[in-house]
């Protein structure tokens, strides 16, 4: 429709209805360009003649000139819509947030942290106020600084010792090497202090057993099976155990047994030098029924002449293997308590010849007979938890005193 | 013009349903709660004993993850049974964990191989899993309980 604005103009306005029956209808009229305000008689006719009033320039800006009512109604329903879409979206983000900041432990620094993992919240991120953009990043920060302190404690003495045994090690490890090992809270380097003498621990041997406390064993090492293992878990001692589910003394170079920060080792890749001052050794019942009697020491031999290279100081324990329970026993061709009693009575020979003390099981561990009492162990073999005690105890009573410069 | 009203608002009504079901964070959980559960709902072979932190750290390697707390239970070495719970301190440490947690199974399964081919079956179908800030291991003879335990608390 083009629009003229010279009064008296005409044009033809062209509407097209649909009836009741749905077909369409087409109505043609006549409209005649008027100036409302001048010639009400035209706006009657107009009126009558349902004539489209036209906007025109030059016209009176009068309320007839407004935006036609259908495109006023669309153009409300779709600030309508993309309304609804907005606060929708706010909502969503809000209800989010809310559930964050529910527990009361959660700070703004937090629902920062939560909503900055979220894809919708990266426009809530950006307006993170900077007072909890500042908290996050300290919080931040602080956790880092927690975590250096968490790896520097961590860093044990011994993880120390590592380091300073690893440039020495590569080097054999001599009489001359010094180190003060006495606790694990004390490590001197060679350039730090006068080189004492270092005491044979073979020296006056044997000695007699004594007792101690659990301190005495902050310097030791016990290396052994799953049933060691579980003594480390469980007793309480506060040593270093190098000990692992079916560890067998054949593999004793090979099999990863130690966890360190990069994963499992073998116990000499992990191995300090001079850091313990007692090792106790428990193994011989996954052994049995694998080789030979003569075998069995000649390993264990060659891991106690190791160990002594790095630990010179330490006193070696050849530690007893204990009984399995009668009923485990009964049905085990291998490992049952007859050949764990031969076992350990040629261990205790070999330990003698090594220069190394044999502990005996406690006797409290088991019945007359020899077999292990069942009420300590839930399979026959290995102690429960809560009798680990009973083993403890025996160590703590059969302890060997060397006199340390 | 109604009809396309109705469609637009049903859209929107959905897409906000949608919108905050993803705004909602896993909830936050006690591991001991879900510990507990594991340690008593679920029947072990083994006894378990509940066992700290540092003392776990000798068979499994967290030193790069930062645990809030831990609920962890451990036999007496005869069988692969254990349940480890983490709540770590963000999900990023919770992921570390996992990985951790996943090193854990293997190992046990290569020591268990020669030791006691039997709990290979336990091990095979070990549960590892993390979620949110939280990571869990279940190794036991039921793994299908231990799983509805577990998605109970860890969405």
């Amino acid at each position: 429709m083009s629009k003229k604005n010279k009064k008296g103009d005409t044009r033809e306005v062209k509407q097209i209805y649909l009836s009741e029956d749905g077909e369409s209808e087409t109505s043609v009229t006549t409209a005649v360009l008027e100036r409302p305000d001048t010639d009400k008689e035209s706006d009657e006719k107009g009126k009558k003649d349902h004539s489209v009033p036209i906007y025109g320039h030059g016209a009176d800006h009068s309320e007839k000139d407004d935006m036609p009512s259908h495109r006023k109604s669309r153009a409300i329903r779709i600030a309508a819509v993309v309304f609804a879409m907005i606060f929708s979206l706010l909502l969503s983000m809000s209800v989010g947030a809310g559930l964050a900041l529910w527990d009361s432990n959660r700070t703004v620094a937090d629902l920062a942290t939560v909503l900055k993992t979220k894809e919708v919240s990266a426009i809530t991120a950006a307006k993170t106020p900077v007072s909890a953009k500042n908290t996050e990043e300290k919080k931040a920060s602080s956790d880092k600084e927690k975590k250096e302190e968490k790896k520097e404690e961590k860093k044990t003495v011994k993880e120390e010792k590592a380091d300073y045994g690893s440039t020495l090690s590569a080097d054999k490890p001599g009489v001359n090497a010094v180190s003060k090992a006495g606790t694990k809270d004390e490590i001197v380097s060679p350039e730090d202090e006068e080189e004492p003498a270092l005491i044979d621990p073979m020296a006056d041997y044997p000695l007699e057993f004594s007792t101690v406390d659990e301190s005495y064993f902050t310097d030791a090492l016990f290396i052994g099976d799953s049933r060691l293992q579980g003594f480390g878990f469980w007793s309480g001692l506060p040593a270093t155990y190098y000990c692992a589910t079916g560890f067998q003394l054949y593999k004793y170079d090979t099999a990863n047994v130690v966890q360190t920060e990069n994963g499992k080792v073998p116990i000499f890749d992990a191995m300090p030098y001079d850091a313990f001052t007692k090792i106790y050794i428990k193994v011989g019942l996954n052994e049995l029924g694998f080789g030979t009697e003569e075998n069995f020491e000649s390993k264990y031999a060659e891991l106690i002449a190791k160990l002594r290279e790095y630990e010179p100081r330490a006193v070696i324990y050849v530690h007893a293997i204990l009984p399995v329970t009668a009923a485990k026993s009964s049905k085990d061709k291998a490992h049952n308590n007859p050949n764990i009693t031969e076992r350990n009575a040629s261990l205790k020979k070999f330990a003698e010849s090594q220069k190394a003390y044999f502990i005996e099981a406690s006797p409290d561990l088991s019945l007359e007979d020899g077999s292990l009492k069942p009420e300590m162990t839930s399979d026959g073999i290995h102690l429960r938890p809560e009798d680990m005690k009973v083993w403890r105890e025996y160590l703590c009573e059969h302890a060997i005193v060397i006199q340390q410069q | 013009m109604r009809k396309n009203m109705k469609i637009a608002v049903t859209v929107i009504a959905a897409l906000s349903a949608l919108l905050i079901g993803c705004g909602a964070k896993s909830a936050d959980f006690d591991v001991d709660a879900l510990g507990n559960d594991l340690a008593t709902k679920i029947e072990y072979a083994d006894e378990l004993g509940q066992m700290d932190l540092d003392t776990a750290q000798m068979f499994i390697n967290l030193s790069d993850v930062n645990v809030v707390k831990a609920a962890i239970y451990e036999g007496s070495g005869g069988t692969a049974e254990e349940i480890i719970v983490l709540e770590c301190a963000t999900e990023d440490d919770a992921k570390r964990a996992e990985e951790a947690l996943k090193t854990r199974v293997s190992e046990q399964i290569e020591s268990f191989t020669d030791y006691v081919p039997e709990e290979l079956t336990k091990l095979n179908a070990a549960i590892v899993k993390s979620s949110g800030k939280y990571a869990v291991l279940s190794v036991c003879d039921t793994p299908d309980a231990a799983k509805s335990l577990i998605d109970g608390y860890m969405k």
